[in-house]
């Protein structure tokens, strides 16, 4: 019996890979994003254990670094084998001044105390070397990674220009590294030189930025820590090297969540199509089936054969969304790595995104998905009678009121129940409950939605649209079954598109009313672009504040200095900057608090705190914050809490003062400077700039420039969910291509006779693409209910749940009109061969076929 | 809208052959045939012997293999071709072909064919909505022909709530609905039981007396042939001689 199955799909080649291509489809989504996630945090393990090398433990410092005093100390308990001392920079070089900027990790590593493999040559070591009087004589040596170098054809003799604080330096490229000798972070943009040539080129004095701690064989790697820790107290923070990988991964959960949720959505709008392609090919096959039971196959063999049938669809579609999906996820790995590189942290993408696990996922996604759909369909054939299935009309009947009244007040009580519990459930995660009810009111109240907003539609069709808008309503209002799970997978699509339209306009309105009144500088100073300056860019001597103050039409400088702190295992941002700043230079819009804590904020009485900080530390106005300094934990009161959205996971706002007397830290990100009306803004742009002249490569950048930039990225950001929604939509329209296709060949009767009695071909035509249409503008419709309420939710989750601020609910109404339109001619394409299909109808073959 | 005057057709030398694999069969062969207007024709004959292709070919669904198949000119719309007494339907292309039958031509099947998600009314009044008629004078139309069927008090009604002969009823009063020269009937009494067949046959015999129209009535039925005025036997896609 199972080549009942091969022969069925072989007969029917086009469906059959219409039907195929839907599930590859949702299961590519699914396993794309699924293995985009699943390397994120490889990827940031990857990437911190190739800057901790083979590190067991790595102490970071405060913000001023580290002791070298602690080397000894820590080499000195039992288990410890090694300490490595390490100066880790982020900087930018360049070949020479016309050429675009390179970022870098800049290593300084000890000769004496070197990281990596404890016995190594030179020749182990060093690809390519300069000359040993070269070599003596050069004052800063840097070597270069070898992959890298071939990358950007350098060569031993080579001199870069760096960027470091005191500006920018002309290095000797002294020696190229082979690729397996260092860690390879950053893409390989790995720099390494002398430890104390680092230290005098960052101006970091005698101390160092990280500790690599190897520790003897067979150790308790938690107890140590626990011992080393109490050793050093509050001078370094010692903690696994994977540690920051999962800081990193908290930080990206809210991206992660997002992506996941929609790939869940695709995956659900490929299940409803096979749904819809098993349901229809087996209402097209009733006479099949009804001749093989009269014949005597027992019903419970024509289940398990349809099952079967189910499966191998699923089996086949599903693995080629496997393949279909690593393709998809390695294209879409550098456009992920970039965006988050640029806004958060320079990671190394992991290679391959091939990962067993998710092709598993991937490869039993597909044949369960089918399998559940095809569950009821398969009962309900099975379960017919014979005859009954010889009999029964093409054309269902339509359900009951009662019955649809039925569904409707579920689905919609359903829904009602979710929107209600978006602002009444406060347990954590409960987003991920609501957005389930949601999906389960649109499969439920989706399509008997539709037939509600369709009743009593039938004459008001007929007069506007002719016969065939008439017929295309109708058998809508009847085909619910089919039409239904069309219906509810063109919903999933278009709601996806609607929901990202009001996260990017949500988001994108927070953003900008947080700039307008927050950030009124008129100029900034970088080293980069400006997200990546400041966690990633080079350093500015704080003294450069002055100089730009001494300008004429400057009326403010602001040194901005943003460092990561730990602070009850999570890593928030240290944000310095001048409290005293004028009102023209921006104000802060208060959730607790007022422009009067402003004065003991100046003072250095206490700090603000950021929205998100307070809600994910629990924190108050009026309570205090336990802050790591070299001096040891501080506490300072929280005098203010305010909105700032520029660390996910949240923000110290400290007075400038304030945390040079703690941090002893003189060096700044970026300046950002107020003017005054005296002079032109160009004027004033061109003196900064000359300022900095050729002694730093910086950007001077106008509050525009920094505006857009900022919305550049958040755009990239979401680009990514655009590469979803593409392949949700293209699913949805294969699905309602496939559902017209099978209802004109289960039509052909209707449509031969309409034909009969001197129907037009175009009427017939027009019949299809109409009914192509309203499927879609339904689905539309819903989709925007649908997306609507899955906006609120994934804002309620992505905003208050994980980053602790509360982000109002905004749309447009033009871009409702465009996903209507839009689904509406999605759905109208989509019916444009069957339609043809239907047009090409032979009268005499089916009038004949009773 | 008045009736049209009785249509006369005429086959000549008409052959209708469709391909079997590899063979060729012939369902109607060499057949030439005068209708007279205004007449009650039955066509019978056994199974296969081409009485259906003989009601497909008159009502243009078909087209003949070889051989010609007119129409009296003045039920065919102006632009079908040049004036000539008798137009050919094979020198009408498709549309105008569809015209012809939403607005010359009446077939009634033994199968019904109505349209499950249209109530009676609707279904009559499908040929005039069609061709355009507005949809309130459609519906009286429809509404009236549906009185004259006797199916005034189901007009609203679904096919699936109406009888076999109810429902032969509606789609007699669709096929009449423009007002049709030429009503081709095709065993409108095969899936009826024999009160319901007669009520159709007795229809038909009032229709002939009100609308003054041709019927060529295809049927199996000894009884259903009696009813009409002429009756031409087919076998093996020839006439047999009377």
């Amino acid at each position: 019996m199972r080549w009942l199955a091969v022969r069925h799909f072989a007969r029917h080649k086009l469906r059959t890979a219409l039907a195929l291509m839907s599930v590859a489809l949702g299961v590519s989504t699914f396993v794309s994003m699924s293995a985009l996630n699943r390397n994120t945090l490889a990827a940031y393990a990857e990437t911190a254990r190739a800057r901790a090398g083979d590190a067991d433990l790595v102490a970071r410092g405060t913000l001023a670094g580290l002791d070298a005093s602690l080397l000894d100390q820590l080499e000195s308990v039992d288990g410890v084998r090694r300490a490595v001392p390490l100066v880790l920079r982020f900087c930018t070089a360049r070949r020479s001044s016309e050429e675009p900027a390179e970022r870098f990790v800049f290593l300084g590593v000890d000769p004496q105390r070197p990281p990596g493999a404890e016995q190594v040559t030179l020749e182990q070591l060093v690809e390519e070397i300069a000359a040993p009087w070269e070599l003596l004589s050069t004052k800063h040596p840097v070597f270069v990674n070898a992959p890298w170098a071939r990358r950007h054809q350098v060569k031993v003799g080579d001199s870069w220009e760096f960027d470091a604080p005191a500006g920018a330096i002309a290095l000797p490229i002294s020696g190229i590294l082979r690729a397996d000798s260092i860690p390879v972070a950053m893409g390989s943009a790995v720099a390494m030189s002398p430890l104390a040539s680092a230290q005098e080129l960052f101006g970091s004095g005698d101390r160092i930025d990280r500790i690599l701690i190897r520790l003897e064989e067979n150790q308790d790697k938690e107890a140590l820590l626990a011992r080393l820790q109490a050793l050093v107290g509050d001078q370094a923070h010692l903690s696994d090297p994977l540690q920051e990988a999962r800081e990193f991964d908290a930080v990206l959960g809210s991206v992660r969540l997002a992506l996941r949720l929609l790939s869940l959505l695709s995956l659900l709008i490929a299940a409803f199509l096979v749904h819809s392609t098993i349901s229809m090919a087996l209402t097209e096959r009733r006479r099949e089936l009804a001749i093989l039971r009269c014949v005597g196959m027992p019903a419970r063999s024509v289940r398990t054969m349809l099952l079967r049938e189910a499966l191998l669809l699923g089996g086949v579609g599903g693995s080629l969304g496997v393949v279909l999906g690593f393709a998809v996820a390695g294209s879409m790995t550098d456009l992920f790595w970039n965006t988050i590189g640029t806004t958060f942290d320079r990671i190394d993408a992991v290679a391959s995104p091939l990962h067993p696990a998710d092709a598993i996922i991937g490869l039993l996604a597909g044949p369960l998905a089918a399998a559940m759909a095809a569950l009821g369909p398969a009962r309900r054939a099975a379960q017919r009678a014979p005859l009954q299935g010889l009999r029964l009309e093409r054309t269902p009947p339509a359900p009951s009121r009662a019955a649809r009244d039925r569904r409707v007040s579920v689905g919609l009580a359903i829904l009602a129940i979710a929107l209600v519990n978006i602002e009444a459930l406060h347990f954590p995660r409960s987003g991920y409950l609501v957005f389930v009810i949601s999906i389960a009111a649109l499969v439920f109240g989706g399509y008997p939605w539709m037939r509600l907003a369709m009743s009593r539609t039938g004459p008001w069709f007929l007069r506007v649209m002719g016969p065939g808008g008439r017929l295309a309503r109708d058998h809508l209002d009847r085909a619910h079954g089919n039409t239904s799970s069309t219906l509810v997978a063109v919903s999933l699509g278009f709601g996806m598109v609607f929901s990202t339209h009001v996260l990017v306009r949500s988001f994108e309105s927070l953003l900008e009313h947080w700039f307008d009144r927050t950030i009124q500088e008129d100029l900034f100073v970088m080293g980069e672009g400006f997200l990546a300056s400041g966690l990633q860019g080079t350093d500015f001597d704080l003294s450069l504040r002055d100089e730009f103050r001494a300008v004429d039409g400057v009326s403010h400088v602001h040194g901005l200095r943003f460092n990561r702190i730990p602070y009850r295992n999570e890593r928030v941002l240290l944000f310095s900057l001048d409290a005293a700043a004028p009102e023209d230079s921006g104000q802060f819009l208060y959730v607790e608090g007022g422009p009067a804590d402003k004065a003991a904020w100046a003072k250095g009485d206490g700090i603000f705190v950021s929205e998100g900080l307070a809600f994910l530390q629990g924190v108050h106005r009026g309570d205090s914050m336990e802050l790591p300094t070299p001096g040891g934990i501080r506490e300072l009161p929280i005098l203010a809490v305010v909105q700032d959205y520029t660390w996910p996971r949240g923000v110290v706002l400290i007075d400038d003062d304030l945390y040079q007397d703690l941090y002893d830290d003189f060096r700044a990100h970026e300046f950002a400077i107020t003017l005054n009306s005296s002079r032109s803004l160009d004027s004033v742009q061109a003196d900064i700039e000359r300022i900095l002249g050729d002694r730093y490569h910086a950007f001077v950048l106008t509050q525009e420039q920094v505006q857009s930039s900022v919305f550049s990225v958040f755009h990239d950001y979401w680009s990514l969910l655009l590469a979803q929604e593409t392949l949700a939509v293209l699913v949805a329209a294969l699905g309602t291509f496939h559902t017209l296709l099978i209802s004109v060949l289960l039509r052909r009767r209707e449509i031969g006779l309409l034909r009969a009695v001197g129907a037009p071909r175009q009427v017939l035509r027009r019949m299809i693409q109409l009914e192509g249409a309203l499927i879609g503008l339904g689905g539309g419709a819903l989709g925007v209910l649908f997306g609507g309420a899955i906006s609120a939710v994934t804002l309620r989750v992505l905003c208050l749940e994980e980053q602790g601020y509360r982000c109002p609910w905004e749309f447009s109404w033009w871009v409702v009109a465009a996903v209507l339109v839009g689904a509406a001619a999605t759905g109208w394409l989509a019916a444009w061969l069957p339609s043809r299909t239907a047009e090409q109808t032979e009268v005499l073959s089916v009038i004949g076929e009773e | 809208m008045s009736p049209s005057p009785p249509l006369s057709a005429e086959l000549r030398q008409v052959e209708r052959c469709y391909q079997r694999g590899q063979e060729e069969v012939a369902a109607l062969r060499t057949l030439d045939w005068k209708v007279a207007q205004g007449r009650w024709h039955a066509v019978r004959g056994p199974s296969g012997s081409g009485k259906s292709p003989l009601l497909h070919l008159l009502g243009g669904l078909d087209r003949p293999t070889r051989g010609q198949v007119l129409l009296a000119r003045r039920h065919i719309p102006e632009d079908a071709g040049p004036r000539d007494p008798l137009i050919d339907l094979h020198a009408m292309d498709d549309e105008a072909l569809a015209r012809l039958r939403r607005t010359e031509v009446g077939f009634v099947f033994q199968s019904f064919h109505l349209l499950p998600t249209l109530n009676a009314t609707e279904n009559a009044a499908l040929p005039l909505l069609l061709d355009g008629v507005r949809e309130s004078d459609a519906r009286q139309r429809a509404e009236h022909l549906l009185e004259t069927v006797g199916l005034g008090h189901r007009r609203g009604h679904f096919p699936e709530e109406l009888s076999g002969g109810e429902r032969q009823r509606v789609a007699t009063a669709r096929a009449l609905a423009p007002g049709p020269s030429l009503l081709l009937a095709d065993e409108p009494t095969g899936n009826l039981d024999r009160v319901q067949g007669l009520e159709v046959l007795e229809l038909f015999s009032r229709l002939m007396a009100d609308h003054d129209m041709t019927i060529v009535m295809v049927t199996h039925d000894a009884l259903a042939a009696e009813r009409a005025e002429q009756v031409h036997e087919l076998d093996d896609g020839r006439w047999l001689p009377r």
